[in-house]
Order: C-alpha cells, then structure tokens, then sequence
C-alpha cells in the first residue's frame, strides 16, 4: 500500500497529527499595499479611552490589550489591522472598509493550531459588504464552521471593532 | 476434605485476592476520578490560568532560569526579557514572538521597548499603548534603540538609522549619529530574585500537573507503565468481580433446586 493510502487511516487513529495550520498567510504590509494600490497612505491613531474603549471591552467580552489602535484611512476608505485570540493564541486579520462597510477580510497571521478554516474565501465572504447594526453588532449572521468555532468568533469581534472604530473615525 | 469444600476455599481465597486488588485500584480509581473530573471541567475551574508556585514541583519539572536574561534600564525603570516572556519591573508583559530584547528607553511619559521584529509603546505602569509590527516600522530587524538629538526615538537597522515623528507614525531615514543608545545593563539582584520566582511560577499551569497526575506522566516514563499496570489492574477487578458473581448466582441457584 502507498504511503498516502495509509494516510488517511492513520489520520482517523490519531496517529498522524494534522497539518499544522498556523501560518502567515499575508504579510501585514502586503495587505496594506494591496488596499491602497501599492502606496499607503501615514497612519493615524484611535486611542481607546472613555465611551471607545467601553464599546471595544463590550464587543470584545475584555478589555483591550492595548491603548490605541492605528489605521490607515485615505477617502472613504480604511484599513485596520487587529488581534484577537482565538483559543490561546492572537489570530492577526485585517479589515478593509469602505463608506461603512466591509469590502475585504483576510486571516493574515495564524497561530493556533486547530481553526484555520476561516482563513478560506467561503468563510471571509460572508463579511463583504457587512455594516454596522445597533448594538454595534454586524447587519447579517455569520455561519460559523464546526471545530472552529473560537476562531470564527474572534474574526467576527475584530470584523465589528473595525467598523465601530471606522465609524467614530469619521464621526463628526 | 470433599469437592465442594475444595471448590469454596478455592472461591474464598479467589475472593480474598479480589478484595485486595480492589484495595490497591481503588488509589488509582480516586486519583483518576479526580483528576477526569478536574479536567472535564477546566475552563469552568480556569485550570489553564492558574500556575503551581510550588519550588519542588518547578524543580521536578526542570523549569529553570533561562541562561541569559537580557535587561536594559529605561530611566528608572527596568525592562528584560526570560525566554519569550517580557517584564518592566514586576510587571509581566505577556510572551512575544517578535524575537531577542534589543533595547528600552524612556521618551517622554513613556517606555519604548525595541525587539528583533517590533517596537512596543508601554505606560510606566506596563500597559501597552501599542505593538508596532512590520506594517509599522521602516526596516526588520532592529539592530538597537537610539535617541536623536531632538529627542526622537532612533532606530538602527541593517538598512540605515530612522527617526520618528513624536507620534511613532512616520519614520525617516537619518544620517546624524544618535545622541544616545539603549546598551544592556545588569538586573539589581532583588528584583532579578523576584522576577526569576514569576518567570518560574508562569512556566508551569495547573492543567498540566493534573494532566500529567492523570496520565502518570507527573512520574516520568515510569508514570505511564504504573497507570498501565492500574488499567490491567481494574481489568482483572472486573474480570474477578463478574467471575465470582457469575459462580455465587450458579450456585445460589444450585441450592434453591435442591
């Protein structure tokens, strides 16, 4: 028998560990060129005080690991790159939005080791043209994947922080 | 002495053994009912959070202090590095993946901390301001930290130095020498103590002693082969147990024919 006959076998014993999934699957500075044609633009800063940081605690379900978060922001549209952890580990996404709503997500850095389904196409775009409801909560449901269900939640949390954040950055 | 009174010697001493390895598997049984319970249930009892203090048990488990512990003073505070593990004073900065301790130094009302891969922006009191990654910073990796002139945070990197806006937002490329460089210094005795007891209180969880409780592990390869003995130890209880239940119910039934 072939080796990857045997494989599959072994797999369902256990006996082979899977492939591991964690990964850079795009460079953080790759995804900003990609957004903003090859030059973006300075960043600038949102510091997490006050009612920000309260919204972020109340999306998160935790307070934030850090006081301020940068994005990258030219006409209506703007870049966010954020971590969330999924199991134990931080996942790193980042978020494009335009005029509101989501237009691109993508898994950049994954370092659990199981969960790295919503890395795939079939899962991020669900998010495209995802809004802001009341309650700061996403306008449509996301179906989540069984055997990733922390990972689909931390990419669902960071999807609503990047467009409450977008909004109160360019709220008057 | 006739058959049958044979036969009942022969099922009490059978009998008597049952009752003695069902004395001994009976640790086993607590031990591991204990622990399974423990560890079905460890996201309510938080066991992967909680850490063992415990001197002998960090021994057992050969959790030492890392041979060198990189530390740069940054004015009055000290910030170093045990294993991935990142601390400004006492404060634990949580582990990092950005590679080696380059160096530390205060700018303004706060630290700046330089690893291999990113720079983190932290309060005097430890919480991070920001992690700046690849997407943020010139060029990789850091070679060190430097202050210009004017006062602004300086890296040196294998492409050139670059200084920061005050913000840390915008780099540039700077041929002027630094007016200062983050060099690494030597922990003060007490607070190395100190932190040496956290660094070693966070390399051991309590899920991982109860895992190993469980799986004898806790006893090294040795541990594995006395829970295996355990298993057919329990095997041989219930083996015994159903042997001398079947014989009991064989003759109870004997008797009520006669």
């Amino acid at each position: 028998m072939k080796m990857k006959n045997l494989l599959f076998p072994l797999l369902l014993l256990g006996l082979v560990p899977p492939l591991a999934a964690k990964g850079v699957y795009e460079a953080p500075a790759a995804f900003l060129a990609d957004a903003f044609e090859g030059a973006p633009p300075t960043p600038a800063v949102i510091w997490l005080t006050g009612a920000k940081r309260k919204a972020v605690t109340q999306i998160l379900q935790h307070k934030p690991d850090r006081l301020r978060i940068r994005y990258w922001a030219r006409a209506g549209r703007s870049a966010w790159i954020l971590e969330e952890i999924g199991k134990e580990k931080p996942i790193t996404v980042g978020v494009v939005i335009d005029d509101g709503r989501i237009s691109r997500i993508r898994v950049l850095v994954f370092r659990e080791s199981r969960g790295d389904e919503v890395r795939h196409a079939f899962f991020t775009r669900q998010f495209e043209r995802a809004g802001l409801a009341p309650g700061n909560r996403l306008d449509r449901p996301i179906d989540g994947i069984s055997g990733a269900t922390l990972s689909v939640r931390a990419l669902t949390k960071l999807a609503r922080v990047a467009l409450y954040l977008d909004h109160q950055r360019t709220a008057p | 002495m006739n058959r049958r009174r044979r036969h009942r010697l022969k099922l009490k001493s059978f009998y008597v053994w049952h009752r003695w390895l069902g004395l001994v598997a009976a640790l086993f049984v607590i031990l591991l009912a204990v622990t399974g319970l423990m560890l079905n249930h460890t996201d309510a009892l938080r066991l992967d959070s909680r850490h063992v203090h415990s001197d002998w048990l960090l021994d057992h488990y050969g959790i030492h202090a890392p041979a060198t512990v990189p530390a740069h003073a940054a004015g009055e505070h000290w910030v170093s590095q045990w294993a991935r593990r990142l601390y400004l004073d006492t404060r634990d900065l949580g582990e990092t993946a950005d590679g080696r301790l380059i160096g530390a130094g205060r700018f303004g009302e706060l630290v700046l901390i330089a690893l291999e891969r990113a720079l983190l922006l932290v309060t005097p009191e430890g919480e991070v301001v920001e992690r700046l990654g690849a997407e943020s910073l010139p060029a990789l990796p850091l070679l060190g930290l430097g202050r210009s002139p004017e006062g602004r945070p300086m890296l040196i990197t294998p492409t050139g130095r670059f200084v920061s806006d005050a913000q840390l937002l915008a780099w540039q490329t700077s041929t002027g020498q630094p007016a200062w460089i983050a060099r690494s210094g030597e922990l003060p005795a007490p607070l190395r103590e100190r932190l040496l007891r956290a660094w070693r209180g966070q390399g051991l969880s309590l899920e991982r002693v109860i895992l190993d409780l469980h799986s004898g592990r806790i006893l090294g390869a040795a541990g594995v082969f006395v829970m295996d003995a355990a298993a057919v130890l329990l095997l041989l209880l219930a083996f015994s147990g159903s042997g001398i239940w079947i014989v009991r119910s064989l003759r109870e039934r004997q008797r009520r024919r006669h």
